[in-house]
């Protein structure tokens, strides 16, 4: 281990831009499209459910939804990558408190979400692929999936992203 | 899809979501004490039996992830009914009728 340290110290700080161009990505690619294009026209087809036109609509925000998650779901795995590296190149362990939290926020809520959001987004759930194989009304079906995923994850990530991103700039001491 | 009209929907499409403000509740509560008690033990196993850090079972970290899940069950529960138009901001957004056709990826 100690041999794999002195090999990538070097390169702490290159991990460490890497790692956070990464963060950036996985937090902010979706956002606008979210907030903005998905959140009004689900909060539009949810006060009018029989809306045909509002479905439509749904519908293709959704499938296009899904293939600008993309950018997410490459930024998710780098950062998987380049964090244990990080960790690794200095020197890191479970005595710093804030990155125990932070790993545990990480590996025990994110990454859980991010296995659903792949599975929901680019292979079983994917929308467009459901609608081509499986017809309409399983389209519907994880259409429907996918909105109960967006309403529980929303506020959690909100919550943590925000604390994990907090931990990881001021380093605190929270032992003390 | 877009050439087609389509003047009703199928029945599974008008199949009332599952959601429900009382679901949107005992979700809320779930995950504001399943969080935190994932972290707060995990805290306390990696601190105190792993490390011997007593620091842990102060009344300062009890208080902040009592008070850190109750803020959470809060705004999880806010989240969720505002997304799903239960209550909360979408008042400025109005529904125009506009015939048009949307670009779709081959199949």
């Amino acid at each position: 281990m100690e041999s794999v340290r002195m090999m990538l110290m070097p390169w702490y700080m290159e991990i460490k831009f890497i790692h956070l161009f990464a963060v950036m990505a996985w937090i902010w690619s979706t956002s606008v499209a979210y907030m903005y294009y998905l959140v009004p026209v689900f909060k539009a087809w949810r006060r009018n459910p029989d809306d045909i036109g509002i479905m439509v609509l749904r519908d293709w925000v959704m499938d296009r939804f899904d293939e600008g998650a993309k950018i997410e779901h490459i930024a998710f795995p780098v950062i998987m990558v380049s964090g244990p590296l990080l960790y690794l190149a200095a020197g890191w362990n479970t005595s710093s408190t804030w990155l125990t939290l932070k790993l545990l926020i990480v590996f025990g809520l994110f990454l859980p979400i991010e296995f659903l959001d792949y599975h929901l987004s680019h292979l079983g759930g994917n929308k467009h692929a459901v609608l081509a194989q499986q017809g309409p009304e399983a389209h519907e079906r994880k259409i429907r999936q996918h909105w109960w995923f967006f309403l529980i994850t929303t506020p959690l990530i909100t919550y943590f992203a925000v604390i994990v991103v907090f931990l990881a700039v001021t380093k605190p001491g929270l032992a003390s | 899809m877009n050439d087609t009209v389509i003047d009703k929907a199928p029945g599974f499409r008008t199949r009332p979501f599952s959601g429900s403000p009382k679901h949107y509740l005992s979700i809320a509560f779930a995950i504001g004490a399943g969080t935190h008690v994932w972290l707060y033990g995990g805290l306390f196993i990696i601190e105190y039996w792993w490390h011997g850090r007593d620091w842990i079972i102060g009344w300062k970290p009890i208080t902040f992830s009592l008070l850190s899940a109750a803020v959470l069950t809060r705004h999880t529960y806010q989240s969720i009914m505002g997304l799903d138009a239960h209550r909360g901001r979408g008042s400025r957004w109005q529904l125009t009728s506009r015939h048009i056709k949307l670009p779709e990826r081959k199949v």
